[in-house]
């Protein structure tokens, strides 16, 4: 409470400033809250951050480990730069050697004009952070920068976990709003109203809850017509995972209303001729506001961890769209481990966001608690 | 997400101090019976939702076990006829409209048929019906994998307990210190780190480390002679991948729940007036605060049990565990929609008893509880 | 190319009817196998001057497999020193009691490319993934009426011999006198009268459709006489010529025999499944609940008569009980238990050149798996000692195994790797004529970087190819292989233009008339997912709109017979294959099975009643077929293949757009007698032809 200048501040300031305030002590907290801030950047401005594209292929470049950046050519300083690969294969053994060709270098630059893409959707550019020349020093050509490695088809995996973050960080998201807003919507009515609604409701709750979700999954990846959009791909996802999730959330509000409805304020509205839908909007919804927050922040986590686990079973977003599922599920095989490790790079996101999302859920569950 | 709901949702019991034997008399008050007696009538109707949704889902996907039975014949290099096809579908009766199959596939659940003419192909002995993949009563597929899942199951949830209740009263007990971070960090690591992908790499450094992926819950040598004392070593060993990368999934949650739950009641007037009368603090923390942040993670027992026994699907298949999950998803993949339909619906009455039984458990522990009114 | 296919054919086929004009018939001298009767015993008696198979016709050297010469010394036999426990125990008759004579026992020399196999040494166990589908149980174990070698030439094996009448019309085949089921009963002419009058004229397997038995007589389907001539003499009468290639090289005529003394309570005489008239036996008068309570008493939990009859009397390897000639039987479980074991048949007819009784191993082991990559880890352990991998797992597994293992291939009988088939029958007339026009597939064809595509898919290790014989099988052609394989992408749209296609405004082609044209490929189990993006990208540059869709494989078929498709990326049933005698399907529209010619094989399959009356270069091919089959002479039949062969050339109803993949067998070194080179191909019935039963554990 030393940051609070004045009681009088204290006293007077809303709940959500309350809460901020309190989320401060939570380290970890503020850290996550950070971190996910960097990462829905990221996502945002991945197209311009990764030096490639999507369906960039390079057939020499499969399953190479992350590019070796070096700043000394034949004992001479060049500035940053690196190596093509040269590539051969043993027909005996089925090896395959990527090796450094070192007879000429390639210059990363900053600020080259790239793949196509558009801006947020819109504004067409070309421009990414940082590249390598298109001819080496010899005048050759073909050199990559991959700082992740490549992937079987040889793309860019640094490129593909920004550019997957799009769809891994935006979907649970969006379906955790939705599934808020639903389970809102339907728990404050079981909740309110009570008896025969309020069982009937529970019940449909239970049926959902023991309904398997592969199925649905598998109905779903059947149903989808070919060749839709991502955009559209992403919208079906977003309504499935919400239709599922809901039901948590909606036990939640009928929990609380159950313990609220009675309360006398509510009773004092009641009363005064409030209509039931403006008690429950204006006057019961508030009051727990900050914990429906902190429980769909919580449900985020989960949904992300969901998707790759839907991916692995070849459900869900398909290859050459990306999510950091569909880059999980190319990197699960046992000689991928095995021999391309460097494929396991994007387990570290998805391993960040999760923590993160969950310590960010902690910290404001504790800021929540208006008694301390 | 269900526990997290509970955690927030139920308040804290600041009469958590009250005898054993208050809770007990307490229990068998006429109300509560009554409260049971009503929850388990509505059991009915919501199996019979339950069973027609689960029905209906399970066809979705396109298909029936026909085509795909023929698809995999057609892989060996088996071509069958056209007619077969049809032979077969009638055979089945999958030629039926849904809501028949739907009515004989119930009918056989509750009893099983003789003589009729109706039934006819389906004689007597398939309890549950007959497993098209398996080619045998469903039953007999089933009942081979429900005491190992309820086994694994079991030993899993134990350690997710052993492991997260220590962490979270620790966390609990030194809010926002570094061992709160650390210890929170580690446990919710396993959460973090997608189940089929950390079971790959557990299992290839596995290999690596010690010569042996463990693969699978049992060694030939067990599949052959049973497991006995001799050999519950080696079964305990390899269920150490399974236990590491399903239990620490769970921990993230009960470790989240109980160190909320205890905060709130370290927080409560009780506590400090235990502490103002010079109980110890250790007490404290172990008599009042912890009984009563069990509560709600109690309640949440049920709701793990389920999540446990139906939610580690991918990562039974990824781990080669012969319980349920992976058995279930080839049921559905090549639309063995009794073997499926079984599978899933004792799964649902175990969500459903789940709940039940986590509500009774709250309404025990926590006598503010009131039973009217419907749900809870 | 006449050159070739004449070489072939007579590798293939002729030896039988060279032997014919020699009017002495011997029992076989196989390349892998011998009868030790065949040098001291002439063969029985018959009417009909008489073929029987061998291999010992003067093949041309150069397409013959090089058959190593092993000294055969049978007079005694041995065995493994736990059945000669059990025989000490009492449990078991003596060896010589439980196999044929030396006149009669099969003696094993050679493995299927002609190698010496090595003496063995009894014990051990193989272990193996998982048991797979209902076939996968009899790859290493099924004794099949004839078998194979690498080179196509071929030999009997549970049947002792085989002759046939001058005009075709009568088939001999002699039994092995002294040779048992596995659980001691007399194998005889008996089992085979059982097989084909109680199991399966009435349908009983559900295979009464089988064409080596069926003929057509004045334009009805009619079925060959049996008649049992003496216990181990049996005949099959037909009224027409039936020929070899129809008959005993027909790949689903796999067996011909059943254990009547365990199945005689199982077959029912009921409504479908209604007795056969036969001199042999009578109706067992046993109802459908009768039968299938039988069956529950012997441990077979079947809900109906199709299932049971399917299950005993077609792919009984997986019923635990059922008597087989196999040389690993199914004792107890299934093949889906985590762990299905095939226990050495103690009956087992076959002997190596020592005498001593084959197999050599005491089981073969099979782990069930629940998903991709477990084998590779389990057989890194050591727990598995075989397993099939692709070529991108092998360098890995090598690197950490070194010398412990060994690769082993079978060279493949597919037509070309990455296919895409399109859909000919398409209900759109849209599609259906675009896809009619040759000039439309060739461009198709040459928008595709097919360097680019193998080293992004393959590393460079397949090479760019077409949809065409692979080099060393039947029918090569290096013209054939590289038809349509240049890059040219200009020239590709040039012909998507002569096809009438016009470029919209977004850059893809439409249909003259307008309408949009985009091209989903159908695949199934996401088997092309990976190889998918990179197509797609080049047929977008060079204007094709296209999309992929994915399905579960049953329902994929059922899109595939409901017509309602495009285009496919790997097909479920590929076009082509080893040779016409592998399969007919994948080659001519004879039935509903291949993409490549949609609902035209329907209309054949069916006679006419349903699917789509082929026409121009599909209506040849059955033309062609017709007549292929008709011909008894191999030289002169040698054309009309020849002739469907030119067909697909010319046609390429599917293109490929690499070479094929041969298949890989990784196995520890300490297993010994596994040929290093195989084929795979369903004639040869896949790993069958590694011959489990002579494999041994090396100490």
């Amino acid at each position: 409470m030393a940051k609070i200048k004045s009681k009088e501040d204290y006293y007077l300031a809303s709940q959500w400033t309350l809460m901020l305030r309190k989320l401060r002590k939570h380290q970890l907290a503020r850290v996550s809250l950070l971190v996910l801030l960097v990462l829905y950047l990221m996502a945002l401005f991945a197209d311009f951050l990764g030096p490639y594209g999507l369906d960039e292929f390079d057939g020499l470049y499969r399953n190479s480990s992350p590019t070796k950046v070096h700043t000394t050519f034949n004992g001479e300083r060049v500035g940053l730069h690196v190596y093509k690969l040269t590539k051969s294969i043993n027909r005996e053994t089925f090896e395959v050697s990527l090796v450094e060709d070192t007879s000429e270098y390639y210059k990363i630059k900053w600020f080259v004009h790239g793949t196509e893409y558009k801006i947020l959707g819109l504004i067409p550019a070309d421009l990414h952070l940082f590249g390598v020349s298109d001819t080496g020093s010899n005048g050759g050509t073909g050199a990559k920068i991959y700082l992740f490695g490549a992937d079987s088809l040889g793309r860019d995996i640094f490129s593909r976990v920004l550019l997957g973050a799009r769809i891994s960080l935006t979907i649970p998201f969006a379906s955790a709003i939705i599934s808020f807003f639903l389970g809102i919507a339907i728990g404050s009515i079981s909740g309110y109203f009570g008896g025969i609604t309020d069982i009937i409701i529970q019940r449909i709750i239970e049926v959902i809850g023991a309904v398997p979700q592969i199925p649905l999954w598998m109905a779903l990846s059947a149903a989808i017509p070919p060749g839709i959009s991502t955009i559209k791909m992403y919208f079906y996802m977003t309504l499935i995972l919400s239709f599922i999730n809901w039901t948590g959330m909606a036990r939640t509000v009928r929990g609380k209303f159950l313990s609220l409805k009675n309360e006398d304020y509510v009773m004092a509205a009641r009363l005064s001729g409030v209509s039931t839908w403006k008690i429950i909007w204006k006057h019961l919804v508030p009051g727990f506001m900050s914990y429906l927050i902190v429980s769909m922040t919580l449900g985020i986590p989960g949904s992300i961890v969901g998707e790759t686990s839907m991916s692995y079973l070849g459900l869900g977003i398909k290859s050459p769209a990306t999510s950091w599922g569909v880059l999980l599920q190319e990197a699960s095989s046992v000689t991928d481990v095995a021999s391309h490790p460097h494929k396991l790079i994007p387990i570290i996101f998805v391993t960040i966001t999760v923590l993160a999302f969950n310590f960010l859920g902690d910290g404001l569950r504790d800021a929540a608690d208006p008694y301390k | 997400m269900e526990e997290n709901a509970k955690t927030i949702e139920s308040p804290p019991g600041s009469e958590a101090k009250s005898g054993f034997g208050e809770a007990v008399s307490n229990f068998f008050k006429k109300d509560l019976v009554q409260y049971i007696i009503k929850r388990l009538l509505m059991f009915i109707p919501t199996l019979i939702l339950i069973s027609i949704l689960v029905f209906f889902v399970i066809q979705l996907p396109p298909g029936d076990y026909v085509s795909s039975e023929i698809a995999a014949l057609a892989t060996e290099g088996e071509l069958v006829d056209a007619d077969y096809a049809a032979q077969l579908r009638a055979d089945y009766g999958l030629d039926l409209p849904l809501w028949k199959q739907y009515v004989k596939w119930v009918k056989d659940i509750i009893w099983t048929p003789t003589n009729s003419a109706y039934f006819r192909l389906y004689n007597s002995h398939h309890n549950w019906k007959y497993s098209f993949a398996y080619k045998r009563d469903v039953w007999s597929v089933i009942k081979d994998r429900l005491g190992l899942t309820i086994g694994v199951t079991f030993i899993i949830m134990l350690f997710q307990y052993v492991v997260s209740l220590p962490i979270a009263v620790y966390a609990s007990t030194h809010q926002y210190s570094v061992g709160d971070y650390i210890s929170s960090i580690i446990g919710f690591l396993g959460t973090a780190i997608p189940n089929f992908i950390l079971a790959i790499v557990l299992m290839y450094l596995s290999y690596k480390w010690t010569g042996n992926a463990n693969v699978g819950l049992f060694s030939q040598e067990m599949l052959q002679n049973g497991v006995h004392l001799y050999n519950f070593g080696e079964f305990l060993k390899r269920m150490t991948i399974p236990i590491i990368v399903i239990g620490t999934s769970g921990t993230c949650g009960i470790i989240r729940s109980v160190r909320a739950q205890m905060l709130d009641e370290v927080a409560r007037q009780y506590t400090l007036t235990a502490r103002a009368k010079g109980v110890s603090e250790g007490k404290i923390i172990m008599k009042y605060c912890f009984r009563a942040a069990m509560n709600p993670t109690v309640s949440g027992l049920g709701g793990v049990l389920s999540s446990l026994f139906s939610g580690s699907t991918v990562t039974a298949m990824v781990l080669n565990m012969q319980i349920q999950g992976p058995v279930l998803y080839k049921a559905l993949q090549n639309q063995d929609m009794y073997l499926a339909g079984a599978i899933v619906m004792i799964q649902a009455v175990l969500v459903v008893i789940g709940i039940l039984l986590s509500d009774i458990a709250l309404a025990f522990l926590d006598p503010r509880i009131r039973y009217s009114g419907g749900g809870r | 190319m006449k050159k070739t296919v004449a070489l072939f054919l007579a590798l293939v086929m002729v030896f039988g009817l060279l032997a014919c004009t020699s009017g002495t018939p011997s029992a076989g001298t196989p390349s892998s196998g011998t009868s030790a009767s065949s040098e001291t015993q002439t063969a029985p008696s018959s009417s009909s001057s008489a073929a029987t198979g061998t291999t010992d016709n003067p093949a041309p050297e150069a397409q013959k497999n090089e058959v190593e010469e092993v000294d055969v010394n049978v007079s005694a036999y041995n065995e493994s020193p736990i059945l000669a426990e059990q025989v000490a125990a009492g449990k078991l008759p003596p060896v010589d009691e439980r196999i044929p004579n030396q006149d009669n026992v099969f003696v094993e020399t050679n493995d299927a490319s002609g190698k010496a196999l090595s003496i063995g040494t009894y014990g051990g166990i193989i272990n193996q993934g998982p048991a797979g589908g209902s076939w996968g149980l009899s790859r290493p174990s099924l004794e099949s009426i004839i078998r194979y070698n690498t080179d196509g030439t071929y030999y009997p094996n549970v049947i002792k011999a085989y002759e046939h009448s001058d005009d075709y019309t009568v088939w001999t085949f002699y039994l092995r006198e002294g040779m048992r089921w596995s659980d001691g009963d007399d194998f005889n002419a008996d089992d085979i009268t059982f097989w084909y009058y109680m199991c399966h004229l009435n349908n009983f397997d559900s295979k009464k459709s089988w064409a080596a038995l069926k003929e057509s007589v004045n334009g009805e389907d009619a079925w060959a006489k049996l008649t049992k001539v003496d216990d181990y003499t049996v005949t099959w009468t037909f009224v027409n010529p039936k020929y070899p290639a129809d008959f005993i090289m027909n790949g689903d005529f796999k067996w011909c025999w059943a254990p009547s003394h365990y199945l005689n309570d199982l077959v029912p005489d009921c409504e479908g499944y209604a007795w056969v008239e036969n001199e042999y036996w009578p109706s067992t008068g046993l109802s459908e609940e009768q039968v299938l309570a039988n069956a529950k008493a012997k441990g077979i939990d079947s809900a109906t008569v199709k299932d049971l009859g399917k299950a005993v009397a077609y792919n009984s390897w997986n019923v635990a009980g059922v008597p087989q000639v196999n040389s690993f039987v199914l004792l107890s479980g299934t093949k889906d238990d985590p762990l299905c074991i095939l226990e050495r048949n103690p009956y087992f007819w076959k002997v190596d050149a020592a005498g001593n009784q084959l197999p050599y191993l005491d089981a073969l082991h099979f782990n069930a798996t629940s998903a991709d990559g477990q084998d590779l880890l389990m057989f890194r352990s050591g727990d598995l000692d075989i397993i099939e991998v692709g070529m991108q797992d092998i360098a890995s597994i090598l690197s950490e195994l070194g010398d412990k293992v060994e690769v082993h291939s079978y060279s493949s009988s597919n037509w070309g790797s990455y296919q895409i088939t399109f859909n000919y029958t398409c209900k759109d007339p849209n599609y259906a004529n675009l896809f009619a026009n040759a000039a439309f597939r060739e461009a198709m064809s040459i928008c595709v970087d097919r360097g680019q595509v193998s080293e992004l898919l393959t590393d460079g290790f397949l090479e760019p190819g077409q949809c065409a014989p692979a080099a060393g099988n039947w029918g090569y052609d290096s013209e054939w292989e590289q038809k349509w394989t240049e890059y040219d992408v200009a020239k590709a749209q040039q012909l998507f233009e002569s096809c009438g296609l016009v470029k919209g405004s977004d850059g893809f082609y439409t249909f003259a008339d307008g309408t949009p044209l985009l091209i989903t490929f159908y695949e199934y189990d996401g088997l092309q997912d990976t190889s998918y993006p990179v197509l797609e990208k080049y047929f977008k540059a060079a204007g094709i709109n296209c999309a992929l869709k994915n399905f579960e494989v049953g329902a994929f078929d059922t899109e595939i017979d409901n017509n309602d498709w495009i285009a496919v990326m790997g097909p479920h049933t590929a076009i082509g294959g080893l040779s016409l005698y592998d399969r007919v399907a994948p080659f001519v529209p004879v039935q509903q099975a291949a993409e490549w010619y949609g609902d035209y094989g329907t209309w054949y399959g069916t006679n006419g009643a349903q699917g789509v009356e082929p026409t121009g270069d599909f209506a040849k091919l059955i033309e062609y077929y017709e007549e292929w089959r008709a011909i008894p002479d191999p030289a002169d039949r040698e054309q009309w293949a020849e002739k469907i062969y030119d067909l697909h050339k010319q046609n390429l109803w599917s293109l490929a757009y690499l070479k094929a993949e041969a298949k890989y067998v990784l196995i520890y070194s300490n297993v010994k007698n596994y040929a290093t080179v195989l084929v795979d191909a369903d004639l040869y019935q896949y790993a069958n032809i590694a011959h489990y039963e002579v494999l041994y554990k090396a100490n």
